[in-house]
């Protein structure tokens, strides 16, 4: 008895400390630069991809810079509301749906590939389905079992969801009156790809890099159309950044980025992780169209 | 033909009716595309990926866990000590209060037990955010309600009388009422506790499902890779989590031999409840003024569904409580007959550790590579996982109880199956199906995680809304998955008054 | 006139059906050792129940040191002890805990909390336990593992510890020996007694074993929730009994 008793009081104890530092409000440091991301792909690549770029944010703007995960769009948006993040790299929908939450919030930048982006249509090749031209072949995916990515993803699911009902299809016109879920772009292409779904919309930039990296994985799928351009991801921040860390600090932190120069071996490893060769301006009023369509699809209210 | 006479015996046995259209429906949905994965997933069991990365994460995550598990454990026992004495016949009886704030007190316990802790998780972390203490906080909410309805019902079984002669001695008020009820409380305490730790790991773990952090959150992103082994991984060490903490907790003995523990114990407790009231209020209050503005979004947004599609959400929801109900009542004893042999239960008490193992959600994530998302497919995740758990207490009874009938039986050269349902099982039907029903409690309130992520119910419109921010929308969800889990309590109430 | 300690006026009580004391009157004085007889039925228990405030009358009044039952303090109040006929002791605590619960009266919060954490001081209850004939081996088990004749003289000890003024007891005897049973009367009864406790100087005792009485000063007889007869022990008569029985 008297062994447990004294185990017991080590847990007590320890658990007290473990609370009281939990617990304590000092946690919050004002001085970090809180960095976050949707989670639109393997956490492994967004891991890399967002600790390197942290760092390279710190070494030229001076301040500490944390990279939190964080496990859906839902929360990325929920965070930079509520003032966890400040610095967020989002898509197009998820970023319109954070800024009209956070009326000050600022648009830093997106990639050169964001202006012209694209999404892809796949299906399992078992179904030998040929790829069509134009929007109207879309009609043979009716019946079939299909999935998008993250309910909250621009390109796995606004604008794929958009294309479909343009040409005539909705929702309910596929197998089990229902389209699945899969989370993020790579569990997309693993699911049409292993059978579970028979055809899938993702990232057009995901794909292509699965195709050249993962020829295992993509083995039983073929592309079945691709879709417009649109505009998406971008990076957003805080409007109170300034007064936060010092004045003038969002102009640096943007020019930071835009200035990151892909024949500079440090940055060319960033951009490599982000499938890009440069930062390019961007501004809200390019997303207008986003937002007209996430009202439409009633993914803004 | 004689009527088929309703008692406790075969009301166990006739739900196994649900399986037809169950079957009917998953037959029809069914398709082979899956199997590829399937069996990676099943050959990933054996091998799990190990390597020091890994090692160190899981360690991580599982520390993560427990600590979710083990302090929101802490503060919901006592917590619910506290409400659980307030929202007692005998407290009223001590300390002259009107009658109407128990009343009061129920209703406000009976609504927050309503609603799971992931529902609380997925609101709470809309307003608030990511946070860890999210984990902690969703979880006590209906844990704090649960504990409650548990204590109280132990101390109203305190002899009356017994009170009528501490209160003639007419001491202070609050001796009266400690003395009282020291001892249900400690008792249950004793009883209930450690299974409430093992809910708490377990919700943690789900919890971690939708982002709170812990393995569960390991467990989902490596799923969503479709990296079985890394999954299988996280899975195990979950496993270990549990029957260690089971194991461990077990050797404590919380009983009067060392009166220096049991004052440190209750001190302590003190401290931590202090210490999370203080941290409750602190992180309502301070740690976000701003979410209040959340307030705001919900009168903008508007309401967005048709009443008929929301009630065919509605309608499905309780379809699907009342198959996986089903399934979760015959499933055990229907089994256990079946394979009444020592090896045939030692297989089913295997099959029912996983399905109590892997949480729900990644359940049904698992099945729907076979399958299309329906009602039956929900229903049989859900009804699988709970049969998993009433399955493991009635083979518990049943091993407790003495079994000189079922010899007896025996010896008459009455087969071994009858003997085992005259002999044994008739005796533990009647408890059995009261905790069946006490467990069709918690079915209801769990149809919300599996809506979620198996697109039934009004699980998935939640999920929709959640994420299109429509406020007004979660708030009538939220209201009408409430008021079915009252309605399911108050005739669960009905029928367990009836069965005791 | 000396004032009555207890007074019952024109006391009735009605169970859901039927009357189980009809306009009951009593006085009962500083010093008396009264004995309640009847039939079990008669309405000694709810009389009891009546005389310490646990049951409200629905008609007629309880007045203790002159006070209305409803006006008095917790103080006044504790100053009468039950002994009652099922014991009504706290299941699972130990036998001393059990005695100690006594001195809630007297003593404050504190003392409850650390009576339940075992840490309190058992050496008055301790003494009063020895008083009551209980072996030291039994002062720390548990309640649920004591026999009948133990429990309820752990239930004596309970009261004789709370130090009132009035004693009440309902069929203290039932499950003790002969030589327990004139012991414990004894203790009960005398009030100066070799074992330096104080018992309360009055006491009301119901039993239903005649060959008990001696020792007593004031005999009460009921039958059907009505007194029959309230006399001194000195005049009680053969017919008396033949009344109630």
């Amino acid at each position: 008895m008297n062994k447990d008793f004294l185990n017991f009081r080590k847990i007590l104890l320890t658990s007290l400390l473990f609370l009281s530092t939990f617990y304590s409000p000092l946690n919050a440091n004002p001085k970090v630069l809180k960095l976050g991301a949707i989670p639109d792909q393997n956490q492994e690549v967004l891991d890399k991809r967002f600790n390197l770029f942290s760092k390279e944010l710190s070494k030229s703007l001076g301040v500490k810079v944390k990279y939190i995960p964080v496990i859906n769009y839902v929360a990325a948006v929920t965070g930079f509301r509520t003032n966890d993040l400040d610095l967020v790299w989002f898509g197009g929908l998820s970023g319109v749906q954070a800024r009209l939450q956070t009326p000050n919030a600022i648009v830093i930048a997106q990639r050169d590939i964001d202006k012209k982006f694209k999404s892809v249509f796949i299906v399992n090749k078992k179904l030998k389905l040929d790829s069509i031209s134009n929007k109207n072949g879309l009609k043979k995916l009716k019946n079939l079992r299909f999935t998008f990515g993250s309910e909250n993803s621009t390109s796995g699911r606004l604008m794929p969801q958009y294309f479909l009902n343009d040409a005539g299809i909705k929702i309910k016109n596929f197998k089990g009156k229902r389209a699945g879920f899969s989370g993020s772009h790579d569990a997309t292409i693993a699911l049409v790809n292993s059978g579970a779904f028979d055809a899938g919309a993702l990232n057009k930039q995901v794909w292509e890099n699965n195709l050249k990296n993962n020829p295992k994985r993509t083995n039983n799928v073929t592309l079945f159309w691709i879709t417009p351009d649109y505009v998406d991801y971008h990076w957003v921040a805080q409007g109170n950044l300034d007064n936060r860390f010092r004045e003038g600090f969002t102009k640096e932190l943007k020019s930071t980025i835009l200035n990151l120069d892909i024949k500079n071996t440090d940055h060319k490893k960033i951009f490599d992780m982000f499938n890009a060769k440069k930062f390019i301006e961007a501004k809200s009023s390019d997303y207008k169209n986003i937002e007209l369509i996430g009202r439409k699809l009633k993914k803004i209210r | 033909m004689n009527k088929l006479k309703l008692n406790s015996s075969s009301i166990t046995f006739l739900p196994i009716l649900v399986c037809i259209p169950i079957t009917y429906e998953l037959f029809i949905n069914f398709h082979i595309g899956g199997i590829e994965l399937f069996r990676e997933f099943i050959i990933s069991a054996l091998n799990p990926k190990i390597n020091n990365e890994i090692i160190f994460t899981l360690v991580k995550r599982l520390n993560e866990t427990v600590f979710i598990a083990f302090s929101s454990w802490l503060i919901s026992m006592m917590f619910g000590v506290i409400l659980g004495i307030l929202s007692s016949e005998i407290f009223y009886k001590i300390i002259n209060l009107p009658k109407f704030l128990k009343r009061f007190l129920n209703l406000f316990l009976t609504f927050i037990r309503s609603i799971h802790e992931i529902i609380w998780g997925l609101v709470l972390m809309q307003i608030y955010g990511i946070n860890f203490s999210i984990g902690v906080i969703a979880i006590c909410i209906p844990y704090i309600a649960i504990n409650a309805k548990v204590f109280s019902e132990q101390i109203e079984n305190i002899n009356l009388k017994t009170v009528e002669s501490i209160k003639q001695i007419n001491g202070n008020k609050s001796s009266t009422l400690i003395s009282l009820v020291w001892t249900p409380v400690i008792k249950t305490f004793k009883n209930f506790g450690l299974y409430r730790l093992e809910c708490a790991i377990r919700s943690t773990a789900v919890l971690g499902l939708f982002g709170v952090g812990g393995i569960g959150t390991s467990i989902f992103l490596s799923f969503q890779t479709l990296n079985f082994r890394e999954l299988w991984t996280y899975l195990w060490g979950l496993a270990f989590l549990i029957i260690i903490s089971k194991e461990l907790l077990n050797k404590f003995n919380l009983s009067y031999s060392s009166k220096k523990f049991l004052t440190l114990f209750v001190i302590a407790l003190f401290c931590i409840s202090l210490f999370s009231l203080s941290f409750f209020v602190y992180f309502i209050f301070y740690k976000n003024a701003i979410p209040f503005n959340s307030i705001n979004n919900l009168l903008i947004s508007n309401l967005n569904f048709i009443s008929y599609d929301f009630l065919k959400l509605l309608l499905e929801t309780i379809v699907l409580c009342l198959l996986s109900t089903g399934i979760a009542i015959s499933f055990p004893p229907f089994f256990i007959l079946f394979f009444n042999n020592k090896i045939g239960i030692t297989i089913i008490r295997i099959i029912s550790f996983l399905f109590r193992l892997i949480p729900p959600p990644l359940l049904i994530l698992l099945l729907l590579m076979f399958n299309d998302p329906s009602i039956s497919l929900a229903a049989i995740t859900l009804g699988l996982h709970n049969a998993a758990i009433t399955s493991k207490l009635l083979l518990a009874n049943l091993h407790n109880q003495d079994n000189t009938q079922y010899i007896a039986m025996k010896s008459l050269g009455v087969s071994k199956r009858s003997s085992w349902l005259f002999g044994l099982f008739v005796k533990q039907a009647n408890s059995y199906l009261a905790y069946c029903a006490y467990r069709s409690d918690i079915i209801i309130r769990e149809t919300a995680i599996l809506g979620v992520i198996g697109s039934v119910g009004l699980g998935w419109q939640l999920q929709e809304s959640l994420s299109s921010f429509a406020w007004k929308e979660v708030l009538v969800i939220l209201i009408a998955y409430s008021s079915i889990a009252i309605i399911g309590e108050l005739i669960n109430d009905k029928i367990k008054s009836n069965l005791t | 006139m000396i004032n009555p300690l207890l007074e019952l006026k024109e006391v009735s009580y009605k169970n859901k059906n039927n009357f189980t004391l009809d306009n009951v009157s009593l006085r009962i004085k500083s010093g008396e050792k009264i004995a309640l007889l009847g039939k079990s039925g008669a309405g000694k228990t709810t009389l009891i129940s009546i005389l310490n405030g646990t049951l409200k009358p629905n008609k007629g009044r309880v007045k203790l040191f002159n006070t209305e039952f409803d006006k008095l303090n917790l103080y006044q109040k504790s100053k009468i002890s039950t002994i009652w006929q099922d014991l009504r002791l706290i299941e699972d605590l130990s036998a001393e805990q059990n005695v100690n619960c006594g001195l809630l009266g007297k003593q404050s919060f504190l003392f409850a909390f650390k009576n339940l954490l075992n840490i309190s001081s058992f050496n008055k209850a301790h003494q009063y336990m020895q008083v009551c004939n209980l072996k030291k081996s039994i002062f720390s088990k548990n309640i649920r593992k004591i026999s009948g004749g133990q429990k309820q003289r752990v239930a004596i000890a309970r009261s004789l510890i709370q130090d009132s003024e009035i004693l009440l007891a309902d069929e203290p005897f039932n499950n003790l020996d002969p030589k327990l049973t004139s012991n414990i009367k004894n203790l009960l009864l005398i009030t100066k007694n070799k074992n330096k406790i104080k018992v309360p100087k009055t006491t009301l005792i119901s039993l239903h074993r005649l060959d008990l009485l001696d020792g007593f000063n004031r005999i009460i007889g009921m039958k059907n929730g009505e007194i029959l007869f309230d006399i001194e022990k000195t005049k009680l008569k053969k017919f008396h009994l033949n009344k109630i029985y």
